[in-house]
């Protein structure tokens, strides 16, 4: 693996449980990783004792605040934006030019493929393996980030592969969002840098704040992470989930693009509020230079 | 709690994969077949008429807002402050802004890319980097693919 890449694991209170890091060795990564600790997190010896020093970036909450929006005034730090918005000053600081930025709780990567429809079908059988080598996908979305302007791309999530090859997400196959996998091109300038914004929801509402002001965040669903289910964790964001449940998360996005967001309730059995973003009304459309008058 | 209706708040079927364009909607481009694996650039392809002005947003929320703020009695400053926030409102038609932008002049052009009402991919070098990147990912899949047959033939050895 190239030497200016790493992997960024965010991670609190799993020093016994990162998931992430296990799946990455599983998938034969030998490059470069860090993962980041606050000094909230009384579990610091811990990491330290089981990734060694050197692996672990430690980091002040307290510190972050009031460096970026939040959205609220409320007190708590137990969110994933404060050890977010350390990824790029890290970098910085230790000469990394491509990072990855991945929560501490995925299990599996994988990739798809289509093979043979089943005997009397026509439509092909989109299947699932896991992932044996990742470093070629990395070096490929380096390459990309390289060759393009696009700010941000990722993986898909598993779940949302419903449908097979027959799926939406299947279908569309690139999408104007980045989630859990974040793949950044550090640049000469610190004011390119990414903020993450909002307590809750941060994700969503950096790649929508992003797209609204022209910039391209994309995820493909080729290749997937599988993560631990959302709400059911033991740690991080889950609180947050516990105490206020998905309904103020969702909230957060209408906040900042009330226009396009709404919020409405998904799932069959058990269901959930859900932010929905209409993207015809968020994001300026893409068009091949042949539109622009000379 | 019990008592309250949530019909009208679930959402469609396919809305349980939130945040994803309707593929009509969008016009993105596919190589090959339908269920091919090539993932190629969202390039937006416009059609249609020139859309009209008022087809390319929606202000009526932000009119409701304005009509409230001018008759309030809060000072000017405030009142300005409210009028500028009420612009969040406006709900724009980014399908039908690209429309619209391929029939404008090249002045209007360049302002509308000013302002990020639309993108153009120069030199195509999303497309570009887009077919670079699902070769690669070919390849990738190739590899580990044969690296499972390979075990497998070693393990029927």
């Amino acid at each position: 693996m190239r030497d200016d890449f790493a992997v960024f694991i965010l991670s609190h209170g799993r020093a016994d449980n990162v998931k992430t890091l296990k799946s990455l060795q599983n998938a034969n990564y030998k490059g470069k990783y860090f993962i980041f600790v606050d000094d909230e997190d009384d579990q610091y010896d811990t990491y330290v004792k089981n990734f060694g020093k050197e692996h672990i970036v430690l980091f002040s909450k307290r510190d972050m605040v009031g460096t970026f929006d939040l959205f609220d005034n409320f007190e708590q730090r137990n969110t994933v934006n404060f050890a977010r918005n350390m990824c790029f000053r890290i970098a910085r600081q230790k000469g990394i030019k491509y990072f990855a930025e991945f929560d501490d709780d995925y299990s599996q990567f994988t990739f798809r493929y289509l093979d043979d429809p089943e005997p009397g079908d026509t439509v092909p059988v989109l299947r699932s393996k896991v992932i044996r080598d990742i470093e070629p996908v990395f070096e490929a979305f380096v390459d990309f980030l390289d060759d393009t302007n696009v700010r941000c791309i990722a993986f898909a999530q598993a779940g949302e592969m419903m449908g097979g090859a027959k799926g939406n997400v299947w279908l569309t196959h690139v999408k104007r969002k980045s989630m859990n996998t974040f793949f950044f091109k550090v640049t000469d300038n610190p004011a390119d840098d990414v903020w993450f914004v909002g307590r809750m929801n941060d994700d969503v509402n950096t790649y929508v704040r992003g797209g609204i002001l022209g910039e391209l965040w994309f995820q493909i669903s080729r290749i997937n992470v599988i993560q631990e289910v959302t709400q059911k964790n033991n740690s991080g964001l889950s609180d947050m989930y516990r105490q206020f449940g998905t309904f103020n998360k969702s909230f957060y996005t209408v906040m900042l693009s009330p226009s396009s967001v709404k919020v409405g309730l998904i799932g069959p059995s058990d269901p959930r509020f859900h932010h929905s973003i209409n993207w015809n009304l968020t994001v300026p459309k893409l068009l091949h230079e042949r539109y622009k008058k000379k | 709690m019990d008592n309250l209706d949530f019909t009208n708040l679930f959402f469609d079927d396919d809305e349980f994969v939130v945040d994803r364009p309707s593929i009509e909607e969008e016009s993105i481009t596919f190589g090959g077949g339908k269920y091919t694996s090539k993932v190629q650039a969202p390039h937006y392809i416009p059609s249609g008429p020139c859309p009209s002005i008022s087809e390319m947003m929606d202000t009526r929320k932000y009119e409701e807002l304005i009509k409230k703020i001018n008759a309030s009695n809060v000072s000017d400053d405030d009142k300005r402050f409210l009028r500028l926030a009420a612009a969040r409102h406006i709900v724009f038609n980014f399908g039908k802004i690209a429309n619209y932008y391929t029939y404008a002049d090249k002045e209007l052009q360049q302002l509308m890319e000013d302002s990020a009402l639309v993108l153009i991919d120069f030199n195509d070098a999303v497309r570009n980097g887009f077919i670079k990147l699902d070769s690669r990912i070919d390849e990738f899949v190739d590899a580990q693919l044969a690296l499972e047959k390979e075990e497998k033939l070693e393990l029927g050895a």
